[in-house]
């Protein structure tokens, strides 16, 4: 979401080169700048405990080389490196054009490497094209809606701000719903390799089990649905041709797509989820 | 000396599914209560001793599944530490020391459950530490697998599994050297590799005829 809200902020900022005092500044793209800064750290953070030995986090960017964790962690340093200077010049009324560009480009980099983790595990539910598109569309789906919401608490919608919520809601609508069609042929693509008998099948890592296909069916209907419902009433805030009175509409979208976007990504994980253990011949 | 390789095979015609192998796996590397390196499959399925076909034509083929320690391995690149390297004779080994715990390496890996993940502080079945002394002790957060006991191998012996099998359907050594015993062995015998597929080049070959 990090990603996506500056990825919207940062391009309207470059259309939009306003006095640090005017009120678009202080009510729109301060504050989300802020919150998008906010996320980042928040994700830097849980991905840091989630480590077995947190402490030696440092080491992650050491193999560059061939390692997309590694790259992911040191394009997301730069996310977030440049994040930090771009705001700081920004709040103190400097205009660096070059450090939203490289922010926004941090921030796409940092999302293809995470991508490419899954993408390389060679996991046939993760191998394929599906693991950058679900990810980069997420980054336009988050963004979308995160900017729809912050322009609903705006101090003065003026027209600029008003045509980039509609932007805003269309791309939410139209990304929805081209992952509704990629995920639905997606799930009549995948077929568990459970069933069928060979010494592969045997021996071979978590990859597309009955349990995690089945996961990955249900969580990916209910993710689709309540994005659906989200860029929907998004749709229908929009009609009714009042910015200005659009907020809770726009909040209610925002909840349903983030819970939308949760249950998709549990859902792609799953497809990875290991068979139990007790199910497993064990020797000792 | 040339660059060694190091391969194991595994004499499936031989292989009885006595579970010596793991046994001797587990205690040789004072591997702790959850920790397993070496698993005894069999073809019917994942319960233990699951016989395969269909009655009554049924038969009881075991298959034992440690670290393939590849020549290409997935886990040696996923690492993000370097934490997981492969040594010039080919043994893919493990530094606890490096190790973050971010489990890529699992994710990489083609193989099913060769590599542990110690969520928690190891804990072990005896108050005292068993098996080879030089062998490294596990730490919580980190993963682990088999070395193809190279403590053991860099004294000149075999690893654990290879030295116990009571069938001796077991083989370690040097496919550089043509003179070994796994090198005539593969050269007058029919074998599979796991997941050739995968591209990861596995160094166990399993002997099948």
């Amino acid at each position: 979401m990090a990603a996506g809200l500056f990825l919207f902020l940062g391009i309207f900022r470059l259309i939009r080169t306003d006095a640090v005092d005017s009120k678009t500044m202080t009510g729109f793209i301060v504050p989300g700048m802020l919150l998008a800064g906010l996320l980042l750290v928040s994700g830097m953070f849980f991905s840091l405990f989630h480590l077995g030995n947190p402490f030696r986090a440092y080491r992650a960017v050491t193999n560059l080389r061939f390692s997309w964790l590694s790259r992911e962690v040191f394009f997301t340093g730069m996310f977030f490196g440049s994040w930090l200077v771009y705001f700081i010049y920004e709040i103190n009324g400097i205009y660096v054009s070059p450090l939203i560009w490289l922010t926004i480009l941090a921030a796409i980099l940092s999302v293809i490497s995470m991508a490419s983790i899954y993408y390389s595990t060679g996991n046939r539910g993760w191998n394929s094209i599906n693991a950058y598109t679900i990810y980069l569309e997420s980054v336009v789906i988050l963004g979308s809606a995160g900017t729809a919401v912050l322009i609903a608490g705006a101090e003065e919608i003026d027209s600029s701000l008003a045509g980039l919520l509609r932007i805003s809601i269309l791309l939410l609508a139209v990304f929805v719903a081209m992952k509704l069609g990629q995920q639905t042929a997606m799930m009549f693509r995948l077929k568990s390799t459970d069933d069928t008998w060979s010494l592969d099948n045997l021996v071979a890592g978590a990859d597309l089990t009955n349990a995690g296909t089945k996961t990955y069916k249900n969580l990916t209907l209910w993710g689709i649905a309540l994005s659906t419902g989200g860029a929907a009433t998004a749709l229908y805030a929009m009609g009714t041709g009042h910015p200005e009175a659009a907020g809770p509409y726009l909040i209610a979208s925002a909840v349903l797509v983030l819970a939308g976007e949760f249950l998709g990504r549990a859902g792609f994980y799953s497809l990875g989820a290991a068979e139990d253990e007790k199910k497993i011949n064990m020797a000792v | 000396m040339g660059k060694k390789r190091y391969v194991m095979l595994v004499d499936m015609t031989r292989c009885i599914g006595c579970h010596t192998c793991a046994v001797a796996c587990k205690l040789g590397n004072n591997l702790p209560k959850s920790v397993k390196w070496n698993h005894i499959l069999t073809f019917g399925g994942r319960e233990i001793d699951t016989p395969h076909g269909t009655f009554p034509n049924l038969e009881m083929r075991f298959l034992t599944l440690a670290c393939q320690h590849c020549e290409d391995p997935a886990c040696v690149k996923a690492c993000p530490a370097e934490a997981t390297y492969k040594r010039e004779d080919g043994i893919v080994m493990q530094n606890y020391d490096k190790c973050l715990g971010c489990r890529l390496c699992i994710m990489a890996c083609p193989y099913r459950n060769v590599r542990t993940y110690n969520e928690e502080s190891p804990q072990y079945d005896m108050e005292f530490a068993v098996g080879d002394r030089d062998v490294r002790s596990q730490q919580k957060g980190t993963i682990s697998k088999c070395t193809f006991c190279y403590q053991r191998i860099d004294r000149g012996l075999a690893p654990n599994c290879v030295e116990v099998c009571p069938a001796r359907a077991r083989f370690f050594g040097d496919l550089e050297d043509t003179e070994s015993e796994v090198y005539q062995l593969l050269k007058t015998r029919k074998y599979t590799r796991l997941l050739e597929s995968k591209g990861t080049g596995p160094s166990v070959y399993y002997l099948i005829k």
